[in-house]
């Protein structure tokens, strides 16, 4: 299975690339605008492989999205969860579904709150083990040492009983599906170091383990799932500038500004 | 020349058929950039191949693909087809446009397509069997004592090109490595030097072996 995480240092947001190069293809997730769609098209040519499909884990509001200039540049359809609220095609994903690239094999799980249509990707190396997963690329709800924001909401003032809805989501999510997986599963998120998408608590090294997360993520260690929605709410970093206007440009509604000429 | 299709940033795009008529006429070289795979799967047949590899692209079409005819390049999409471009413009080639649509146009245009084929152990000791195939063991020579396909000539991966000459391209020819990646290397080197029948051994002599095959 070939695995390779791509940072975007500046603003704290990773994106991945997984798939089989014996097969020669890779998926993209969450590509980075910063990082640019042709650094994905060509580090996968560089590597002999072709992208067969981009994959968001959710509409993101805090950074630009590649993923419809990646997809477009490789000839391969963008997925997202059925639910996603978007102004492009897009082909859907299921809870459940799996999608194979040659040995790697990505289970989608639905795991809203820090947004409605929030994914989760359970990948399994099959070459190596098709029953025990290996990571789980968790975007942004479970991240390394504390769990995505629920209060980025699109409408123009945020309803305080839905942001605690979303969060009450998020620990069902967070709490009864990701944390119940194998202590081994390497946890893969969205974002890492100082960005606005997780807290006060949010690591600098861009992945750990379930297990890890278990013992020392204090959103995880709250003692219920109250206390989980207290802690999450009382720990919101100022809302990133312009963040609607970012999910906006990621959702299809409104164009992207003019990027210059190379 | 007159162009179809949509240009690809500077490249103007070519239909397959148009494609086809210049290169019977001599006046193109089709350079196919796509992933080595993808060219061992299907391309054009005679085509120059060099994938598109960052750090090796520009070395290896100086290594590969003469000069003299203007090249149509034929790649996944329109940012290989500009980066390409690019550096062979840079090393001196003309381009003179892309294969509108790719390979899979110009399949569907029902035009012929070349492969290497993957052949499976018991495929290739039957072939061997009946004498039809020359098997070439690229491996390293301390990797030859783990055991040798009986009857294999024993080629390194790095001295294929140089040594090419000792073979014949009218030859049915079969390439083996240790687990069949390696061998692709050469097939593609194979086709590129006008041998145009070619097979690999789908997991290498591992494979071999496993199938309790037997060594020299």
């Amino acid at each position: 299975m070939f695995f390779r995480q791509i940072l975007d240092e500046a603003n704290g947001c990773a994106s991945y690339m997984i798939g089989c190069a014996g097969s020669g293809d890779v998926v993209v997730v969450d590509p980075l605008e910063s990082v640019g769609a042709d650094e994905y098209v060509l580090a996968a040519a560089d590597r002999g492989m072709r992208i067969v499909r981009v994959i968001e884990t959710h509409l993101h509001a805090d950074h630009a999205s590649a993923a419809r200039t990646v997809a477009e540049a490789a000839g391969a359809p963008v997925s997202l969860h059925e639910g996603a609220d978007v102004d492009y095609a897009f082909e859907p994903l299921r809870e459940g579904d799996t999608i194979a690239v040659g040995n790697a094999l990505l289970q989608v799980l639905h795991t809203p709150g820090h947004t409605p249509e929030s994914i989760s990707l359970l990948v399994f190396d099959a070459a190596r083990s098709r029953d025990v997963p290996w990571l789980v690329l968790t975007g942004d709800s479970l991240l390394v040492g504390d769990v995505a924001r629920p209060d980025l909401v699109l409408d123009a003032a945020p309803d305080a009983a839905e942001v605690r809805g979303r969060a009450r989501t998020l620990y069902r999510s967070v709490h009864d599906r990701l944390a119940a997986l194998p202590e081994g599963v390497e946890v893969f998120p969205g974002h890492f170091g100082a960005s606005a998408c997780g807290g006060r608590y949010l690591s600098a090294k861009p992945s750990s383990t379930i297990g890890f997360e278990r013992a020392a993520n204090a959103a995880l260690r709250a003692s219920s799932e109250e206390a989980f929605i207290e802690f999450v709410l009382g720990n919101l970093r100022p809302q990133p500038e312009g963040y609607r206007d970012i999910k906006r440009r990621n959702m299809g509604r409104d164009a992207a500004p003019a990027v210059p000429a190379r | 020349m007159e162009t179809t299709g949509v240009m690809a940033g500077s490249v103007p795009a070519f239909e397959p058929s148009e494609v086809q008529a210049r290169i019977g006429r001599g006046e193109v070289r089709v350079l196919d950039v796509r992933p080595l795979q993808a060219y061992l799967r299907g391309h054009v047949p005679g085509c120059s191949a060099v994938p598109y590899v960052r750090r090796q692209f520009a070395l290896m079409v100086q290594t590969l693909v003469p000069t003299g005819l203007p090249l149509i390049v034929v790649a996944d999409g329109a940012v290989i087809t500009r980066e390409a471009a690019h550096d062979l413009d840079v090393a001196g080639h003309k381009v003179a446009g892309a294969l509108d649509g790719g390979l899979a146009a110009w399949e569907a245009a029902g035009l012929p397509v070349e492969a290497v084929e993957m052949v499976e152990p018991a495929e290739l000791t039957r072939r061997t069997g009946q004498g039809a195939v020359t098997v070439i063991d690229v491996r390293e020579p301390h990797e030859w004592s783990d055991g040798v396909i009986p009857g294999a000539r024993r080629i390194p991966l790095g001295a294929l090109l140089s040594r090419m000459g000792e073979l014949d391209p009218a030859q049915a020819t079969a390439v083996v490595c240790a687990s069949g990646n390696r061998s692709l290397q050469a097939a593609w080197l194979l086709q590129q030097r006008g041998f145009g029948r070619v097979a690999n051994l789908v997991g290498g002599m591992y494979g071999w072996q496993d199938a309790g095959l037997p060594v020299e």
